[in-house]
């Protein structure tokens, strides 16, 4: 058996910006893996916390705008151009979204004391500065590895890398979608290495599918014995 | 010293949108769906406000000279002052020497202590992320925009017999809530102190009515709420949440909506709840509110004069 630290963040709204976008800031659908670990590191004042293991739940539908804000121009920061001082930038927010984290790991009892205490050294944001968040403790629920090559489907509450999924099954009103590409970890400042793509519903609510062995990505596959029923894939 | 604390910010505008969405033809900038029917204003926008401000108050940079702005438009000769060009004219400015440092431009610009600095040139390149975090503002209610066309009298140009039309979007009354946070560690990192703390609020209120221009509508600032605690690491969040404005979203959807500020009324039952609440781990509380705004509950801390 393991004990999860279960909390929450949301706000109005997030972005994750994806690396490959230059003029048009897209962002990944969700909470990524590395924004997570920086989250982690501005509560407790450290360097991004990449040690134990994280799953991310939707509580709410993936939604985007696209907004165009007047942003300092690249050559103007440069100094290569002398004419335009602001660029227009288009900026992909999510709106209004709301993600539950399960984290295990040699940080938790830390990292509990201070979410319980609403306690941070740093401010805490979804990706970008202006979406501020706080992060809200649930709990810290008992969790049992689940028994691997079993064929039954999982009804699994959180994101799965696709590694993990050997096949999808049906459910009422779940929008599954696929997203490639994301950064697995960081290096160093602006370094990351890695990169993953993982399954989610757009809707906001679980997947079900059958798992299998992950051979290049760990991924463990808990099912919660407290809070919600359920099965959360920790990555 | 600063504490760390966080801060609600409400405004008002009529006939006017402050910042538009060039997306949406200029329209108000929508992020929530048409059942939410809420419009927004980016913090990029506000902070523009305070250094417009700042600015127009200390185009020397202030007696101590520690006031320049650093994220501005500046040209010499009609020529743009580039990212570096303008460092050093602030730094010269400051110290009497070009030689850019971070700690210099740090000590000379109000803007960097507070919002921070991106600083990344050729052979230069340095950051600090700000003490003071704006969210985006959103209206406290649905908001229908409306298109309007009217015609300029003058013509545009010699030998036409009549001027232009124009069109625009606009909002009759609109009341905007923002959130902001004051971070404890990273103002000390970034040098800002108290008299940082008091032209930033200073700054939000006179920058609202300083930054008018028809496009953007007559702006109020109507209630700014500063709460400090006594522990730099804690935070209470979502302070915004607490607030609502009356009448409901009913009457905002309806044929008889408020166009005043004679007509609304700022519920701060639930915040003043929040913060008795939290009373053990708050240091300060104070607000300062327009003298015709309503306010609904009784806030607990200290009523702050106007300037």
């Amino acid at each position: 058996m393991t004990t999860l630290l279960v909390f929450d963040v949301r706000g109005p709204l997030a972005h994750f910006r994806r690396p490959d976008t230059a003029v048009t800031h897209a962002t990944y659908p969700f909470l990524t893996r590395t924004a997570l670990h920086g989250l982690l590191g501005a509560i407790l004042g450290t360097e991004p916390v990449q040690d134990g293991w994280a799953a991310i739940e939707l509580r709410a539908p993936v939604r985007t705008r696209a907004q165009q804000l007047s942003m300092l121009g690249k050559m103007y920061l440069d100094g290569s151009n002398t004419k335009t001082f602001h660029r227009p930038t288009a900026v992909e927010l999510l709106i209004q979204p709301h993600y539950r984290i399960y984290y295990t790991g040699p940080k938790q009892a830390e990292l509990a004391e201070a979410i319980r205490q609403r306690r941070s050294v740093y401010p805490t944001y979804l990706g970008v500065a202006y979406a501020l968040t706080v992060p809200e403790y649930v709990g810290e629920w008992a969790a049992d590895p689940l028994e691997e090559a079993d064929e039954e489907p999982l009804l699994c509450r959180t994101v799965v890398p696709v590694a993990a999924v050997k096949r999808l099954e049906p459910l009422p009103d779940a929008e599954y979608a696929r997203v490639g590409g994301m950064l697995y970890e960081r290096v160093g400042p602006g370094e990351y290495r890695g990169g993953v793509s993982v399954l989610y519903n757009a809707a906001g609510g679980p997947i079900r599918f059958v798992p299998k062995p992950s051979a290049h990505l760990p991924v463990r596959l808990m099912g919660l014995r407290e809070g919600e029923a359920g099965v959360v894939a920790l990555w | 010293m600063v504490r760390s604390g966080e801060l609600l910010f409400v405004k008002s505008v009529k006939d006017g949108i402050p910042n538009r969405d060039p997306l949406a033809d200029s329209d108000a900038r929508r992020l929530f769906d048409e059942e939410d029917g809420r419009i927004s204003l980016s913090d990029v926008s506000i902070k523009r406000d305070v250094r417009d401000f700042v600015l127009a108050k200390y185009p020397d940079g202030g007696p101590e000279r520690r006031h320049f702005v650093f994220v501005r438009e500046e040209r010499v000769n009609g020529k743009l002052l580039n990212r570096r060009d303008l460092a050093k004219a602030i730094v010269e400015r400051a110290f009497g020497s070009s030689e850019v440092t971070l700690e210099r431009i740090m000590q000379a610009s109000f803007d960097a202590r507070v919002f921070g600095i991106v600083f990344s040139v050729k052979d230069e390149s340095f950051h600090r992320t700000g003490p003071v975090q704006f969210g985006w503002a959103h209206s406290l209610h649905p908001v229908e925009s409306r298109y309007v066309q009217g015609t300029v009298v003058m013509p545009a140009e010699e030998g036409k017999g009549q001027g232009t039309i124009w069109t625009t979007y606009l909002v009759p009354f609109a009341v905007f809530l923002m959130p902001g946070v004051i971070n404890a560690t990273l103002a000390k990192e970034t040098g800002m102190d108290e008299q940082d703390l008091a032209l930033l609020f200073e700054g939000l209120w006179k920058g609202t009515l300083h930054r008018q221009a028809r496009g953007r509508g007559l702006q109020q600032p109507l209630f700014l709420l500063h709460v400090e605690y006594e522990d730099p690491f804690y935070r209470i969040g979502h302070l915004e949440e607490a607030v609502r404005l009356l009448p409901d979203a009913e009457a905002w959807r309806s044929g008889r909506k408020p166009s005043s500020l004679e007509e609304i009324e700022l519920d701060v039952t639930g915040l003043a709840e929040v913060l008795e609440r939290e009373a053990g781990r708050i240091a300060r509380v104070r607000y300062m509110a327009h003298p015709a705004l309503r306010l609904r509950g009784e806030l607990p801390g200290r009523v702050e004069s106007l300037w």
